[in-house]
């Protein structure tokens, strides 16, 4: 009996009515867990029952602890019929598993049920009480593994070990599917069952993954990805993360103390430091790692496989400041210490952020696309499926392609499936970036820089103070080596040509690098990045069904991954950019169609060549049309390189050039696209005119959309901007004085789905479908201008129908001042604010609305002078102006101009002493706020408090009453924001990092629509790190 | 199959804009035209894509926020609308407010589900949307449904209620209280009365003449244990008809001689004043005859009723005949106020009887100053400019 869980039911609120003629309702609750189960008192006649019902005890199994969510279900009492359902609410319990976060669980959660949505809200406590000291004879060690969403090594914790990849899949059937049961009971029980299995099925696969994680002597799993497949075959529920040793910091850890800690130490005598790591373990256990200076990455590659050290982290052999970054293999012959238990099968990291330093050498995106067909999995043989096996085929070969070009690991890694033919053809796609790490970072006491976790958390401060609150690449030590390519000889996986490096001349640079990883600070950059997307559609004749379906798929692959490159690279040259960060590629099919998205923010790193010069060439000699579009183009690119701040140092574009080398293969010169426009060529890059010309329409809506200043989009995390331009900021602002920084953040969460063939049943383009995708979200952000879009992520799906369903998420960050331009675009921008305010006070708002606000506002003036009524009512009318500008109140409250440099404007009877309104905090304590991103951007994380992991249904049965399936989707989707903000709250965060809502799959038709999303990110608790400039006014 | 296209953000958003005209029964169509103009986007198929796409996403949020907003205790506590407290505040103030000139149109009725029907074609007329009208009578019909019911001062009752601007919740409290005590408002000769103006007026009487109304408790010494108050409760919204019935027993002033001298003594005042103004010996004694049955006959809630076409008729005109300045007209009601109180005839009676004559007298002759408005300021400004200068007390 390890465990209690004792659970408290306090009150509801907001309930329906469930009894039409009293319009009341008589509530009770049912909790169970596992097998057992306690009902409350009912509460009669009231929409706001109170129970205070006494503390529900459940003695728990571990493994029930583990897989079985705690239900609550609300019911309306009825004497005479059966019970109605109200709603019900899953707690997830694992998160109270993990040691630090093992208090209470309380909080007004919302009662869901799967037709209706949100009904009210249900405050409940829940505590877990252990009874056994000795954990480790009683627990089941997977308990305490702790997991996490983010792909960077968690703030608060010190990272001992990476150990690599764990993954586990496992099946279930679907009782969606079983038509059988499916005809007897309701949609509602069937949703329930499923929403069960959904949360059962995740509980076994964490106690599982945590099982192989413990098994591998490591205790936590980072940037965990989590992915349901759902076809004919069942449920499969597959698991992919990055298995670490991790340490967490002390306990009162603040992100101040620990800087103060590392000042200290940097005075103190080294006997002292030496006695202060002792004592305090945990800092001189911090991983340091070497920020600069590396060997070239040319010669360690070599001895990579046996340059494992002799020493697992214990800090007796005298090297207490060494992190050991242990990447094992089952192909490499063990290390000389046999250490096999902690070594994972393969060296490949789901991690995408990676300290400065660890990476000592790039070397490119590594994919494999593998197509199965596949007949019905029993459930009995779960164990023989073959999904294991494929994918273990897949991440051979992932192994086999870093292997050739001289890596030691796969960084950013991603796996990703696509279902065709009702799930009997899989398409298993997995990607990475090919790495050397750095296995052996040793760091004498004597670097100034601290361990990784302390050097993000000291990111956080000195943006803090200054006034960039976004984690940005700071180049401050330039190194070039990381972009050197692995090994001197290429082999025909790598990049077509290559050159000498631009900074130091030595080592040996590709043309062009794509990385699924994100930005790293130190890299030597320039200008600003922006956000590079291709898009491929491509229709094949016989649809993908049965074997040769499959083989039609995995015919057409290689056609559609060479043009999305291909689409990368001229997009890339276009913005005479060099590296995408952060790729994400998307392929999916449907049953004739085959989608691909390629996203990524695109860069120019100065290591590497710049991009050659785009020049147009025809066989035709007839001039005149090349020229012209050479003309239009090269004016296009020097805009589009000087919007991004490439263009003012004076350099020949040319001057690249001379340092290529001889040696480089002809490569792709030969192969042609299947349109056959573009090709590979050493001398540059050629665009071949077709005779009918639809090669220039072709390229010119290539160019992508790059927004207006005020907005930056990018397809990575974390936006490279150079130093320099910061710097112009901060100049700007010693100018103008510090700007109010927005404290705010937007998360959105953009779903568009479409048929893909028209009425003529063709295809239709997708270029304009993205693009204006893109536009679109841009102008819903245009409230926050001057702002940047982060983590700007497209997942795309396609039916059997053709359907294509877009979903974009990522987030908005405001700025204080445009990003880039020379001083002085505020004024621009009040100047544009000017005209819009004069002309729209009278067209948006009726005249009847004005009269009102004239003639209400006096008497509201009453206890002030007349003079202060005649102050009031400006501010009034200010804020009027700015709320007809379409400068959302809704952000800030009323805080509408303050961006815009104009006194605050509040609404008058904000500002009386009305105490009623006036009382209530300006930001609401239960505000959640919501983040795609790893980091925190302008708060400090204080703790973890757990991993968010929740697949919610919803169906609705009368689509008509709720506008369509577009309400439909907006009431599902508002609804799983709701709950994962109750959830965060109840379990003592205030900030969900890395949400991503990883799934959406939508099902309508006639009158009836059904969606699964699956939702997924860390629970935090945050701390502004900056006053919020309204509270103090 | 249909096209889904829906943005979703964790923060709520809202574009005053479009809400604006979204609460003005605007159609989306309509809308669309309007913020591509607003916008000043190029009227391309792509543009116009992406802001139908966010003109119904908006629209569809509105819908979705409108059930919260028809009882705002659930809008503070909705998980669904991420929001901080201002906007809250701001969606409501802008959702409860109301067309003047409609409203004025709705005065003193009834407010149920069932006369809502013959109200429709009146918006027509008025040239508002009838989704518009809709909204504002249903306010108004919500509102009174669950504050009439209440306790204690309404306006505070709503504001607790509704979480409503001050201002906004005088004005909702003055229907309430034409409505409650169906006051008559039809009628060619209160035509030109604006809102502003009853709105006024019943301020003045909620906070002179009701159970509510401070004077009321101080005057009666609480009434607490008074078996009206059990009944109908403590409310601005209920006359004090106690305190009417008692109006009763200044009759004695009625009497010829004590009309005389009363007559005179305000003459003495008004000519005391040095303008110059003489008005007629008939005129004077006829109002303040006038002035004195209204108060002695208010007590019959028909007469309540028609209160103000009472006042019109029989004050307000006469004085516009003889083309008084409102000075004048002010002066002459404080000074027969004041006057009385200084008959000998008033002393010797009871010491009570002065503080009701104030309390009747304070509330009554703000009521005339307001309904008598100065006709020689621009009439459609009327609205406005007195508003800003008689306020209601605090």
């Amino acid at each position: 009996m390890p465990a209690t869980v004792k659970v408290k039911i306090c009150e509801a609120r907001n309930l329906p009515i469930m009894d039409r003629g009293g319009e009341t309702t008589d509530a009770f609750v049912e909790v169970r867990l596992a097998n057992n189960v306690f009902k409350t008192e009912v509460c009669r006649r009231t929409l706001d029952p109170k129970w205070d019902s006494d503390w529900f005890k459940f003695d728990v199994k571990d493994i029930e602890l583990q897989e079985d969510p705690l239900q609550i279900r609300i019911m309306d009492y009825d004497t005479y019929s059966s019970h109605d359902a109200i709603g019900k609410i899953y707690v997830d319990l694992t998160n109270m598993l993990v040691s630090e976060n093992r208090s209470s669980y309380t909080g007004w959660l919302p009662i869901y049920d799967t037709l209706l949505g949100i009904r009210g809200q249900l405050r409940i406590e829940i505590r877990l009480i252990t009874f056994c000291v000795d954990m480790k004879s009683f627990w089941h060690p997977s308990q305490n593994v702790l997991f996490f969403a983010s792909s960077l090594f968690p703030t608060g914790f010190h990272v001992k070990r990476i150990i690599g990849l764990v993954d586990h899949v496992i099946v279930a059937d679907d009782p969606e599917h079983q038509w059988l049961i499916d005809k007897l009971r309701t949609p509602r029980s069937t949703n329930e069952a499923r929403q069960l299995l959904f949360m059962k099925m995740s509980g076994e696969l964490r106690r599982k993954i945590g099982g192989k994680v413990v098994d591998l002597g490591g205790n936590a799993v980072i940037a965990l990805q989590q992915r349901i497949d759902l076809g004919n075959m069942g449920i499969i529920l597959r698991v992919i993360g990055t298995a670490v040793v991790i340490e967490k910091m002390r306990t009162e850890f603040t992100v101040g103390e620990t800087v103060l800690d590392t000042a200290n130490r940097s005075s103190v005598s080294p006997v002292d430091r030496r006695r202060l790591a002792k004592v305090d373990i945990v800092p001189g256990l911090a991983p340091k790692i070497k920020d600069t200076t590396l060997r070239d990455g040319h010669e360690s590659t070599n001895e990579y496989g046996n340059k494992v050290p002799g020493f697992d982290g214990i800090p007796e052999n005298g090297h207490d400041d060494m992190t050991k970054f242990y990447l094992g293999s089952s192909q490499e012959s063990d290390p000389p210490e046999g250490r096999t238990t902690s070594s994972a099968e393969f060296p490949f990291l789901t991690i995408k952020h990676f300290p400065n330093g660890l990476i000592k050498s790039l070397g490119g995106t590594v994919s494999c696309k593998l197509v199965k067909t596949l007949e019905r999995v029993e459930q009995d043989d779960i164990n023989q499926a073959p999904y294991a096996l494929w994918w273990k085929e897949v991440r051979s070969e992932v192994f086999r392609l870093m292997k050739s070009i001289g890596c030691n690991a796969v960084i950013g890694y991603t796996e990703d499936v696509t279902l065709t033919d009702m799930g009997n053809i899989q398409l298993l796609c997995a990607s990475g970036t090919a790495a050397v790490l750095d296995i052996t970072l040793a760091v004498n006491d004597s670097t100034t820089e601290a361990s990784w976790s302390t050097t993000l958390a000291k990111d956080n401060i000195s943006k803090e103070q200054s006034t960039l609150q976004y984690p940005e690449m700071v180049g401050v030590s330039v190194t070039c080596n990381t972009f050197h390519s692995p090994s001197g000889i290429y082999t025909e996986h790598a990049a077509p040509t290559s050159s000498l490096c631009s900074v130091c001349r030595t080592g040996s640079v590709p043309d062009m690098l794509l990385l699924t990883i994100e930005p790293f600070t130190g890299m030597p950059i320039k200008g600003t990045g922006t956000l590079i997307q291709a898009r491929v559609a491509v229709r094949r004749n016989r649809t993908f069904k049965g074997e040769n379906g499959a083989r039609e798929l995995s015919e057409a692959l290689p056609f559609v991954e060479f043009e999305l490159h291909s689409q990368i690279s001229t997009k890339l040259r276009l913005l005479g950019l060099n590296v995408v960060f952060g790729l994400k590629v998307d392929i999916k099919c449907g049953s004739e169609v085959i989608v691909a998205l390629a996203t990524g923010t695109g860069l120019y790193v100065t290591a590497l060549p710049k991009p050659a010069r785009l020049t147009v060439f025809s066989e035709k000699q007839s001039a005149a049309e090349p020229l012209d579009l050479q003309g239009k183009l090269d004016g296009l690119i020097e805009q589009q390189m000087r919007q991004l701040g490439l263009t003012d140092e004076k350099e020949d574009l040319k001057s690249g050039r001379p340092s290529r080398l001889l040696k480089q293969t002809p490569g792709h010169g030969k192969r042609r696209k299947t349109t056959g426009s573009r090709q590979y060529s050493k001398a540059g890059f050629i665009i071949d005119l077709e005779d009918d010309s639809s090669g220039s329409k072709d390229l010119l809506s290539l160019v992508d959309y790059l927004p207006s200043k005020e907005t930056l989009l990018f397809g990575s995390e974390v936006c490279p901007i150079q130093d320099r331009l910061r710097q112009l900021r901060h100049a700007e602002y010693s100018l103008t004085g510090r700007p109010e920084v927005p404290f705010e953040l937007q998360n959105f969460c953009r779903v568009w789905r479409s048929n893909l063939l028209n009425e003529q049943d063709e295809l239709m383009d997708i270029l304009p479908v993205f693009k204006t995708l893109l536009k679109d979200i841009v102008f819903r952000a245009r409230v926050y201008r001057p702002c940047r879009i982060c983590g700007l992520e497209f997942r795309i799906s396609v039916t059997s129908d053709e359907e294509l369903l877009v979903l974009a998420i990522g987030s908005i960050l405001p700025e204080p001042v445009p990003l880039y331009g020379p001083a002085g675009p505020l004024k621009a921008l009040l100047e544009i604010k000017r005209p819009q305010r004069q002309n729209n006070g009278r067209s948006g708002v009726s005249g009847s609305d004005e009269n009102s606000d004239a003639t209400t506002f006096p008497r509201f003036a009453t206890d002030g002078a007349s003079a202060s009524a005649h102050l009031g009512e400006t501010l009034h009318r200010d804020s009027l102006a700015a709320s007809s500008t379409g400068v959302s109140l809704s952000k800030h409250g009323i805080m509408a101009g303050s961006r815009h440099r104009i006194s605050p404007p509040r609404l008058p009877h904000l500002m009386t002493n009305n105490t009623l309104l006036s009382e209530a905090p300006f930001r609401h304590p239960s505000h959640v706020e919501i983040s795609s991103l790893s980091f925190a951007h302008a708060s400090t994380i204080k703790r973890y408090v757990g991993n968010l992991n929740l697949v919610i249904l919803r169906e609705c049965q009368t689509l008509r009453e709720v506008e369509g399936p577009s309400g439909f989707i907006q009431l599902a989707l508002s609804d799983v924001y709701a709950m994962v903000r109750a959830q965060a709250l109840a379990s003592g965060g205030n900030m969900i990092l890395s949400f991503h809502v990883a799934q959406l799959q939508i099902a309508d038709s006639y009158n009836q629509a059904q969606c699964i999303i699956y939702v997924s990110g860390d629970m935090v608790e945050a701390e502004d790190s900056m006053s919020f400039t309204e509270s103090e006014a | 199959m249909d096209v889904v296209d829906v943005f979703i953000t964790n923060r709520c958003y809202f574009d005053m804009k479009i809400y604006q005209l979204w609460l003005d029964g605007e159609r989306e169509e309509g809308i669309c035209k309007t913020t591509l103009a607003m916008e000043q986007m190029e009227d391309t198929p792509q543009s116009k894509q992406i802001v139908n796409s966010y003109v119904s996403d908006q629209l569809r949020t509105f819908h979705l926020l409108e059930k919260c907003l028809h009882s705002p205790p659930e809008l503070i506590n909705n998980p669904v609308f991420q929001m901080t407290d201002a906007c809250r505040i701001f969606l409501l103030e802008k959702y409860y407010s109301f067309d003047r000139h409609y409203v004025r149109t709705l005065l003193g009725r009834k407010y149920s589900h069932r006369a809502r029907r013959s109200f429709e074609e009146e918006c027509q007329k008025m040239g508002i949307k009838q989704n518009s009208c809709y909204r504002q009578y249903e306010n108004i019909r919500r509102i009174s449904k669950a504050v009439v019911p209440m306790f204690g001062p309404s306006a505070k009752n709503i504001q607790t209620s509704f979480f409503l601007p001050e201002s906004l919740c005088w004005d909702y409290a003055c229907i309430l209280f034409l409505s409650v005590q169906r006051i008559d408002l039809p009628g060619a000769r209160l035509a030109d009365l604006t809102f502003d103006d009853l709105a006024h007026c019943s301020t003045d009487l909620m906070k002179g003449w009701t159970l509510g109304s401070p004077q009321g408790a101080m005057v009666q010494k609480l009434p607490m244990d008074s078996a009206a108050v059990n009944q109908e409760g403590i409310s601005d919204l209920r006359i004090d008809k106690d305190f009417l019935y008692s109006m009763k027993e200044f009759r004695f002033l009625l009497e010829r001689d004590t009309m005389e001298s009363l007559k005179r003594s305000v003459i003495q005042t008004l000519s005391g004043r040095g303008t110059g103004f003489s008005p007629s010996q008939e005129l004077l004694r006829d109002l303040c005859r006038n002035l004195l049955i209204m108060a002695l006959n208010l007590h019959h809630s028909k007469q309540l009723k028609i209160i103000f076409t009472d006042v019109m008729e029989k004050i307000v005109s006469p004085l516009k005949t003889a083309a008084w300045s409102r000075d004048d007209v002010s002066a002459f009601l404080s000074a027969f106020m004041n006057r009385a109180q200084d008959l000998n005839e008033f002393k010797s009676r009871d010491a009570r009887l002065s503080g009701m004559w104030r309390r009747f007298y304070t509330a009554f002759n703000s009521c005339v100053l307001r309904l008598f408005r100065d006709n020689a300021v621009a009439p459609a400004n009327s609205s406005l400019a007195p508003a800003a200068t008689t306020l209601p007390k605090k």
